[in-house]
């Protein structure tokens, strides 16, 4: 049977994609996996010299004046007008494109840069329609480039649904793009020294922003909360991350917030104790967490929905029993519970009942394998079927040669029956896959269990 | 099946006539019924979906079924990744050509996005690492390009060669 699908459905397929070769390979199946798979393919530049050979022939004319030399070869019309195909733009990949394509012609010469980065910014102005922009000025390696003041940018510009930026690129810019972008569904921003004017509007005409990213750089937190005090309650994904925890009170409005990603060393999080985020379902620390008792309240106050929370190293059994209590709904969770609280782990899998999966600690004064493998095996709800096992100190290798085989037959004998699947993560992995290798080939072939290693998570 | 015992069932009319009835929320996966339950309100009428097979719909109600509770996804993600299929899924993908290809238009055509990102990535998981030639051969597509047209095309996008 021939396998013929619509446009949209080949788009699908072909989107997930990720290697250029592939795509490639694609491109030259027929006329209709061509099309579709040129369009992926060219959603992001990538041959500076096909692009260049494309100018105008007064943009030519320009580069000629400058003494940039440009490959006069391309007689034949491109098999496509692959311009028109670009969604995506990064300020700096495009100078470091103009850089390649300058090897042979000064490349350091600062005028030759921006010149020819200027007539690639006036093309693709003019003729696409962008939907990620990446503008990130402390990478540049020439000045700031205008975009917005060339013909067409209104109209190239004003579907843009990502913008990733500095905070340090021209106030102009912003200006012009508060004027123009009122879509952008996805914002990272990189908090830098200096804060542009213009930022602030930028995030605040926003209407439909889902996912905002900001990264803190400086030491100086408080010029952070005007800058996002009239942001929308759309966002439903935050990520914040930096060296200095930044004031966290203005999530308090994003109450249809669901992902919630913290990345701050040797913080309480004192702020999270006085919000609610009714609609939250993912929270992850990236960082220890030092002061429980906000995260407790929390809990309290918007824990139900919870379905990942992730606690990374934080080792405090208040806060483990405080899930147990108030989040009842998770299905994946990542905590610290030391060996001799491990009734703490019953507790958790008696409160959590839909709860699949677990990250933990083993070894050293952490849970040990032979009592966490019998809580799990004795008491995880229904669905559970993944442990994670991160070894901090060495593994009991009487265990892993001897007591495997009953754990993993009482697992089978559950209902419902679900495969377990187990993961050592650290670098006892192999050591423990070599202690237990005829019990693990033989759970797993009878698909009882399934095993695997991670060097680091 | 489970779920809240009060809850009303869809019946659902296949291309042959077939009727299915499912709960309320099991339809509710799909976007298009989603919308038609909520403009029509409470009616015992069946729904037809003249694009879909009994037995492409069975499947569907499967899928839907198994995943029932899960999270309506937050945002369409770009980065999604082709290698983290879990069991459940990769197992109901295990169908011939014709049946992965008729779930791809089914999940499209009733828009039920996760089951048209699992159908998709199984294809292209199938895709990955093929020649153009071993592509056609394993999707049965003839080649219509001229030789000078497949020479241009490889050419304007040889820089993509070894990436």
């Amino acid at each position: 049977m021939p396998f013929q699908l619509p446009y949209e459905c080949l788009n699908e397929i072909l989107k997930n994609l990720k290697v250029e070769k592939d795509l490639r390979s694609c491109s030259l199946v027929n006329h209709f996996w061509c099309e579709v798979s040129i369009r992926i393919l060219w959603r992001n530049i990538h041959n500076y010299n096909l692009l260049i050979g494309c100018f105008s022939d007064e943009s030519k004319e320009i580069l000629r004046k400058n003494d940039i030399i440009i490959s006069t070869s391309t007689s034949k019309p491109l098999f496509f007008d692959y311009i028109k195909f670009i969604k995506n733009l990064s300020v700096h990949d495009t100078v470091c494109g103009v850089l390649k394509f300058l090897k042979d012609q000064q490349p350091d010469d600062d005028n030759k840069k921006f010149v020819v980065t200027q007539e690639i910014f006036k093309m693709l102005m003019g003729q696409v329609t962008l939907k990620k922009l990446e503008f990130c000025s402390r990478r540049f390696l020439i000045p700031n480039i205008p975009i917005t003041t060339y013909p067409g940018a209104k109209d190239c510009l004003k579907n843009l649904s990502e913008f990733d930026c500095s905070s340090n690129i021209d106030s102009e810019i912003f200006y012009q793009m508060s004027r123009i972008c009122h879509n952008i569904e996805s914002l990272s921003i990189t908090l830098e020294d200096i804060i542009s004017n213009g930022l602030a509007e930028l995030i605040s005409v926003q209407k439909n922003l889902k996912c905002l990213n900001i990264l803190h750089e400086s030491s100086d937190v408080m010029y952070v909360p005007p800058l996002i005090a009239n942001i929308n309650d759309t966002v439903i994904k935050l990520r914040l991350e930096g060296r200095y925890l930044i004031p966290l009170s203005f999530i308090s409005k994003l109450i249809n917030l669901q992902e919630l990603l913290l990345s701050f060393r040797f913080e309480g999080f004192e702020d999270m104790e006085y919000m609610t985020l009714p609609n939250l379902q993912i929270l992850k620390f990236y960082y220890n967490v030092l002061i429980p008792k906000p995260l407790i309240i929390f809990f309290e106050n918007s824990g139900k929905n919870l379905r990942v929370l992730d606690l990374h190293n934080t080792n405090d059994n208040s806060l483990n029993l405080a899930v147990a209590k108030f989040c009842s709904n998770l299905r994946s969770l990542r905590t610290v519970i030391l060996d001799v609280e491990s009734t703490t782990l019953k507790v958790i899998l008696q409160g959590c009942q839909k709860l699949e999966s677990i990250y933990l600690l083993c070894g050293s004064n952490y849970l040990n394998e032979s009592i966490l493998l019998e809580i799990i095996v004795n008491d995880s709800p229904r669905n559970f079927h993944e442990l994670k096992m991160d070894y901090v100190g060495g593994f009991d290798h009487i265990f892993f040669q001897t007591a495997l085989a009953p754990v993993f037959r009482r697992w089978e004998n559950r209902t419902p029956k679900n495969t377990l699947s187990l993961f050592i993560i650290g670098i006892c992995g192999k050591s423990i896959r070599r202690a237990s290798s005829i019990v693990i080939k033989k759970f797993q072939k009878s698909g009882i269990i399934k095993f695997g290693t991670i060097n680091s998570f | 099946m489970t779920g809240a015992p009060e809850q009303r069932n869809v019946k659902l009319t296949s291309s042959e006539g077939t009727e299915f009835k499912v709960e309320r929320d099991v339809a509710e996966k799909s976007v298009l019924l989603k919308n038609m339950l909520e403009d029509v309100g409470e009616s015992d009428m069946a729904i037809p979906l003249p694009n879909v097979t009994g037995p492409i719909l069975q499947k569907v109600i499967e899928y839907c079924i198994h995943h029932r509770d899960d999270p309506v996804p937050a945002h369409d993600d770009d980065t999604k990744k082709t290698d983290d299929i879990d069991d459940w899924d990769a197992e109901f993908c295990k169908v011939d050509q014709g049946t992965l290809y008729e779930l791809i238009l089914a999940s499209n055509y009733l828009d039920i996005k996760p089951l048209l990102d699992l159908t998709c990535k199984t294809v292209a998981n199938m895709i990955k690492g093929k020649s153009p030639e071993e592509i056609r051969k394993t999707f049965n597509i003839a080649n219509d390009f001229t030789p000078e047209e497949e020479e241009q095309v490889r050419r304007e996008n040889e820089w993509c060669e070894g990436r």
